[in-house]
């Protein structure tokens, strides 16, 4: 396979993330939000993957919006190694990242979208911290951390969950935008 | 909500169903496949050939809300829009989008037809003239979208233009669709940007004036992609679609600009036998052809060859060996046009092969030098061709940002000061090509090098060349002609300016 052939990129991706939020953090003193896919594997883009990601993006927005918090600046990275989006909002970090947290929590594809949140010093918003568990597994009800560390399950496994999902997903809300006109 | 390069854009916008904001050059990766165009019978006896514009219009079956194209190779003489949109009106259609590849101040009776509701979209290139200013004074509800040649090639491919028909004018084409860029009566040479929206829109419609027996080969566009066929009396104005030849300037600055950016291509690394450049159709930019071909002449060295809208200087070029090969998406003038006819090493090019950014490799990503023009430039480099000083829309996007970001040195070259007005501010009105992809500025009073291009500025420390950093320059400006006072804008977004890749790179705003 060529698993291993994308490592070194998606690592790069990882730390080029890591100083970029930094240094936006740094910029704006703002609160960040950073949106990405938990997407196991080499194969971290595909048709199906940005569909996910925008809506997460979207019910970011439809979220912030809500609240009326304004979002000063958006960055979306669309590349091989996965989707990215940065976001500085007006608002304290805390706030946000309970915004977020309720997105991964009640939203179908929840357990697929990965919000990161920074304050304005750029410490980050663990789920702990604003009394939440932390996030479980996709498949099982085990930690994340648990199951990764133990490789559960295989990555094909995983991947298939996603796409089932995923396709249910937006078929039902096709649906009912349909029933809505 | 602010992109990268600090512009303010909106969250939504009409056209997209998610705003990307401009992040970096290629920070956009496509992703999914081309849209296809429809599958067709025409059965052996069937003939293409329509005779009037309202049947035509019928038997494609256009309805309000659709969208149609156009190309601009007719320039400033074209009749093709103009006749079209005026049919579409008389027979009651509404709500029409139109995608031709630029508009010239010819296309001013839009006007009329967007206050009357017949056309309430406009994707362009350029847009210049009365329809620009009234545009620009917030003539439409749906803001206008401008993109780059390649950016627009990409844009039909991916399928986010979906074009119902074009219409396509051909100064020559045979009873089934093979069309050519030359005539009996009138010649535009390239049909470079036409070629893809023959390939990729529902329908396909020829407007020739010139309708010769079958087959009309080798064809621009071929019959395999057109559906219907139709003889006009007149497709434009020749004088109006290609002048004669262009002409060398004789503006002293001008011809200071040309010798500076000479001096410091044949200085850059990228000089040496096979190199290839793209220079436009402006009057420094045309010098520089001009004083190239001496310094090629004296050290003996060859390009293998040279792209963009094609012109005399180029042409005489290729034909005395200097030039291997001409790659032409655009003729410029009645000597280019003749050329691409004639010689076999001067290819029509379509908009994709020129400078799409996401097929498999475009030729601009091949370019070592590039010439390009700038109504202003800031000290971030960032460039401006589309807004004037007054903050009106006056320009067109072109290749510029598609060659300054695949070549391998883009030279920005520019006057100073034009009127009283100076050219290097410390923020454009509007931002055509991000900074990161622009290297050197060069302008009569001096030459500044982008100091991300290190090596360049290494290779400069100890030149003639009169070197500058940006601000200086605008500095120089400034003491001449003093600061320019700042534009007023309403809140009303009347413009989007598109990256190459689709990401939004700025806005144009209604003026006060």
């Amino acid at each position: 396979m060529n698993e291993n052939k994308n490592i070194e990129t998606i690592l790069r991706a990882r730390e080029k993330r890591y100083f970029y939020q930094k240094q936006l953090v740094k910029e704006y003193k703002k609160t960040l939000v950073a949106l990405k896919l938990n997407i196991p594997g080499p194969k971290k883009d595909g048709e199906l993957y940005r569909e996910i990601f925008n809506n997460g993006l979207k019910l970011l927005k439809v979220s912030l919006n809500k609240a009326k918090i304004k979002m000063i600046f958006k960055e979306i990275w669309n590349k091989s190694t996965g989707s990215e989006a940065f976001i500085i909002v007006d608002t304290d970090a805390i706030k946000t990242k309970k915004i977020c947290t309720e997105i991964e929590e009640t939203d179908g594809l929840g357990r697929i979208y990965d919000f990161d949140v920074m304050d304005a010093l750029g410490n980050s918003i663990s789920r702990e911290s604003i009394g939440k568990e932390q996030r479980k597994c996709f498949l099982c009800d085990k930690y994340v951390w648990v199951c990764s560390r133990t490789r559960a399950h295989s990555i094909d496994e995983m991947l298939t969950f996603i796409e089932k999902t995923a396709k249910a997903y937006f078929i039902k809300n096709k649906r009912e935008e349909i029933k809505w006109q | 909500m602010k992109n990268t390069i600090g512009r303010e854009i909106p969250e939504d916008i009409i056209w997209y169903d998610e705003v990307i904001n401009y992040s970096a050059p290629f920070s956009k990766e496509p992703v999914g496949r081309k849209i296809a165009p429809l599958l067709k019978q025409v059965k052996p006896n069937e003939s293409k050939v329509v005779s009037s514009l309202e049947e035509l219009i019928k038997k494609v079956g256009l309805k309000d809300g659709m969208t149609i194209s156009f190309h601009h190779h007719f320039r400033n003489g074209d009749y093709i829009l103009n006749n079209v949109i005026d049919t579409i009106a008389k027979m009651g259609l509404k709500d029409i989008t139109i995608v031709p590849s630029s508009l010239s101040t010819i296309h001013e009776s839009l006007v009329e037809h967007i206050k009357n509701g017949v056309i309430t979209g406009i994707h362009t290139s350029g847009i210049r003239g009365r329809l620009a200013e009234e545009i620009s004074n917030g003539l439409m509800e749906k803001p206008i979208v401008i993109r780059s040649h390649g950016g627009r090639a990409r844009a039909i491919e991916a399928g986010e233009i979906k074009i119902d028909v074009a219409f396509l004018g051909a100064p020559s084409c045979d009873p089934y669709g093979n069309s050519r860029g030359k005539g009996e009566n009138t010649i535009c040479g390239s049909l470079g940007y036409s070629k893809v929206d023959a390939a990729y829109a529902d329908q396909v419609v020829i407007i020739t004036d010139d309708l010769v027996p079958y087959p009309n080969c080798p064809a621009s566009i071929s019959q395999t992609n057109v559906d219907y066929v139709i003889k006009v009396d007149a497709i434009g104005n020749p004088s109006g679609i290609a002048s004669g030849a262009t002409r060398f300037t004789k503006n002293p600055k001008e011809l200071l600009i040309a010798q500076y950016a000479s001096k410091l291509i044949v200085n850059s690394p990228y000089f040496k036998d096979g190199f290839s450049f793209q220079t436009g159709s402006g009057g420094s930019s045309l010098a520089v052809t001009r004083f190239l071909k001496e310094e090629m002449k004296d050290k003996n060295i060859k390009a293998r060859f040279a792209l963009g809208g094609i012109t005399k200087p180029m042409v005489e070029m290729h034909e005395e060996g200097f030039i291997e090969q001409l790659f032409d998406v655009q003729s410029f003038d009645l000597v280019a046009c003749e050329s691409i006819i004639k010689n076999p090493n001067h290819h029509e090019i379509d908009a994709s092969f020129y400078a799409n950014p996401h097929n498999k490799g475009c030729i601009a990503n091949q370019l070592d030098v590039v010439i390009l023009s700038a109504l202003e430039i800031d000290t971030n480099f960032h460039v401006n061709v589309i807004t004037g000083s007054d903050g009106i829309i006056r320009g067109a996007s072109g290749g510029h940002s598609d060659t300054a970001a695949a070549s391998k040195l883009s030279i920005i070259v520019a006057p100073l000061i034009r009127g009283r007005i100076p050219t290097v501010v410390d923020q454009v009105n509007t931002i055509i090509t991000p900074g990161e992809t622009v290297d050197v500025l060069v302008t009569d009073r001096g030459i500044a090098i982008n100091p991300r291009r290190k090596d360049l500025l290494e290779i400069f420390k100890n030149t003639d060349l009169p070197i500058f950093t940006i601000e200086e320059l605008k500095e120089k400006a400034e003491k001449v002609v003093g600061k320019g006072r700042p534009i007023e804008y309403l809140e009303r977004v009347v413009g989007i300016v598109e990256y190459r890749d689709g990401s939004i790179i700025d806005v144009i705003k209604q003026v006060k």
